[in-house]
């Protein structure tokens, strides 16, 4: 269970201040899909960022289950990461000088697993994805869509309980954009948590839970 | 993550990028070079230098040059004098040299000798532009040369003048037929040569042999002395007669003997002078400190320029990249393994540099050199260490361009990283 108590975050950028979250206490279960929706630079990716360790909070608590994540220095929390957490980017963050094959390895690299057994589970999630037969190309040489399902591919190799995505379906089209939401509740099915910025209502509602940001504050929470 | 994964995560990196890594290796290759031939350089006037201060702690007492303030060489008399200074009783080791090596006489020694008929020199004769000649050598940096027959070689037709006329001094202690020499010119190209034949007094030289490099053993010197004429004084065509002196005769009476015989020929007094092996060697010492010097000087800025052109290559290609170190923290690498993998990515550009910067000077070398490249006993071992000095060089340019780009990237939070390309 992911816990936040009062956490804010500043930023602080040649002497200006902004505050993108102002006291944020929220209670996330294991295996719950949220969507986190609010306007744009309301803090949504701070918070994402913050949960998945890409980023130190500025005061608060962060808990998830009986680690107190808040006070790990920065070599622990690339060890929390690397043990539950998994990215999908609005903008997919794949390695453009690697094929879709090597990008979905990645994650496998650090976790030492031999290469027998990393082709195994890299071409598993590949066909769970539906896109086995692009393992050989390059994210430039295939489509929006393919290259979303290629990152959560990423995303999924590494058997992590928390996947967090920022604006997923942001770049795509609706038609796509709805593909890549049933994956995610695939996904979650698969009794994973799930975290997803968005600002379309519709991806919103195939969650179990939205929670809306505003100046860095939770306006509503509701199931 | 293992090594093994770093290995090949890098290795990939770096072969997906290959214009980049042919770049920073080219540069990297043209530094190396640049500073290997300053290190070059600088290690054998070093070499030259320490042996004249390691000389000056002891001073030889007996050891001294003629230098010919205002005899013309070109006179019949002069030459003739000079061949009858080799006769002088008491001169031990005569070197002479009529040529422009700068700054540098011949070798004498200090201990007891043997083999060596003293006065009588021994000769060698080089072959070059088609001609015979005979040249002076430099003790110290020795190889081969591969010779011609010559039958029957008349050395009083060779005037000291018309060619570079050298006798390898009695310095060497168990000179044989067939030990081999090298001068070091000074455009740096060297000339290789070997003994071949040892004259008894009033004889002639008979041939010269054809030498297999392989064959020829290096003739160590136990005991030399480098005089040295200050470099402003000595001209090109200034030649001078070196020598020690019998520990049986006094300086004094050495230098009325070789007087006495220059009045014989027509000599004034004033026309030679003496110099004290210590007296030109500190002479030499001050100038040679400050060329040193500025020799170092140079390898120095070399190196700091090297240092910092590859942290700028390096820093702006992570730039580039940064992204890829921010998807790489977000899924599971640790900032250990990107510290490995930039210093395993910059090991292998340093490698690579240095096998191609020393492939190519020895292309070069042989090339430039033909068949004279094979290095002599102590140039090879001045040359290895350039090898090892290229390659501390090379390390502090590895340590310096991981650590700049490894701060630069750890300055960010990997959030920051991945929005590189957001
Ligand atoms: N690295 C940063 N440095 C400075 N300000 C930042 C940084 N990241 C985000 N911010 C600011 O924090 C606020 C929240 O940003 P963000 O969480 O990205 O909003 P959202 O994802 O909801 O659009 C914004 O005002 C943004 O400008
Ligand atoms: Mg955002």
């Amino acid at each position: 269970m992911i816990r936040l108590n009062n956490v804010t975050k500043i930023y602080e950028t040649q002497g200006i201040k902004t505050n993108a979250l102002n006291g944020i206490s929220l209670e996330i279960e294991d295996g719950e899909m949220i969507a986190v929706m609010g306007p744009s630079g309301s803090g949504k990716s701070t918070l994402l960022n913050i949960i998945g360790c890409m980023d130190t909070l500025t005061s608060g608590k962060y808990e998830y289950n009986e680690c107190e994540v808040s006070a790990l220095k920065q070599g622990q929390l690339n060890a929390f990461r690397k043990k539950h957490v998994s990215f999908v980017f609005q903008n997919f963050a794949l390695m453009k000088d690697y094929t879709v094959y090597e990008n979905v390895e990645l994650p496998l690299l650090p976790r030492n697993i031999s290469k027998k057994e990393r082709k195994k589970i890299v071409n598993e999630k590949l066909e769970l994805m539906g896109i086995s037969e692009l393992a050989k190309k390059f994210p430039t040489q295939i489509s929006g869509g393919q290259q979303q399902r290629c990152a959560i591919a990423r995303a999924l190799v590494a058997e992590n309980d928390i996947i967090l995505a920022d604006e997923p379906t942001g770049a795509l089209d609706s038609k796509t954009g709805d593909d890549i939401m049933e994956i995610f509740k695939q996904v979650n099915k698969m009794g994973k948590t799930v975290i997803i910025i968005t600002h379309d209502q519709k991806v919103a509602e195939k969650c179990n839970r939205i929670i809306k940001i505003e100046d860095g504050k939770i306006k509503i929470n509701a199931k | 993550m293992s090594i093994k994964n770093i290995f090949k995560f890098s290795l990939d990196n770096m072969s997906r990028s290959k214009k980049k890594l042919a770049i920073v290796v080219l540069l990297q290759v043209v530094v190396f070079i640049l500073v290997g031939q300053v290190l070059i350089e600088y290690n054998k006037q070093k070499y030259i230098l320490d042996k004249c201060e390691n000389i000056l702690s002891a001073p030889p007492e007996k050891c001294e040059a003629i230098d010919f303030e205002s005899a013309d060489l070109s006179e019949e008399k002069t030459i003739e004098f000079v061949k009858e200074i080799y006769k002088t009783e008491g001169l031990l080791a005569v070197g002479h040299d009529c040529a422009g090596v700068q700054g540098i006489v011949s070798t004498i020694f200090n201990g007891e000798l043997r083999n060596i008929q003293s006065s009588n020199p021994y000769k060698t004769y080089i072959e070059m532009d088609d001609s015979l000649r005979c040249r002076d050598t430099q003790k110290s940096l020795i190889p081969y040369y591969e010779f011609d027959y010559v039958d029957k070689l008349d050395i009083s037709k060779n005037q000291p003048m018309d060619t570079a006329y050298l006798i390898l001094g009695n310095a060497y202690k168990d000179i044989k037929v067939g030990s081999e020499h090298i001068e070091v010119l000074e455009n740096g190209i060297e000339v290789h040569f070997v003994v071949v034949g040892i004259l008894e007094k009033g004889e002639e030289f008979v041939e010269t042999k054809l030498v297999d490099p392989q064959e020829i053993e290096i003739i160590n010197c136990d005991y030399e002395i480098f005089i040295m004429y200050p470099m402003e004084d000595y001209q090109y065509s200034r030649p001078y007669v070196s020598y020690a002196i019998d520990k049986k005769h006094t300086v004094e009476e050495i230098h009325n003997k070789i007087i006495e015989t220059a009045e014989k020929y027509g000599l004034a007094r004033d026309d030679i002078s003496f110099l004290n092996a210590k007296k030109s060697l500190e002479i030499y010492n001050e100038p040679m400190n400050y060329v040193v010097g500025m020799i170092l000087d140079i390898a120095i800025i070399i190196t700091i320029a090297t240092v910092l052109v590859s942290i700028c290559i390096q820093s702006v290609t992570i730039i580039d990249s940064m992204n890829v170190y921010g998807i790489m923290y977000a899924n599971g690498v640790t900032r250990k393994d990107v510290t490995l993998m930039l210093v395993l990515e910059n090991l292998v550009k340093l490698i690579l540099s240095i096998i191609t910067a020393y492939a190519f000077a020895r292309c070069y070398y042989s090339l430039a050199f033909d068949e004279t490249v094979t290095f002599s006993n102590e140039l090879a071992v001045l040359n290895s260490i350039v090898i090892y000095q290229v390659i501390g060089i090379g390390l502090l340019v590895m340590v310096a361009s991981t650590i700049v780009p490894l701060i630069i990237i750890n300055r960010n939070t990997p959030s920051k990283l991945i929005r590189e390309i957001m």
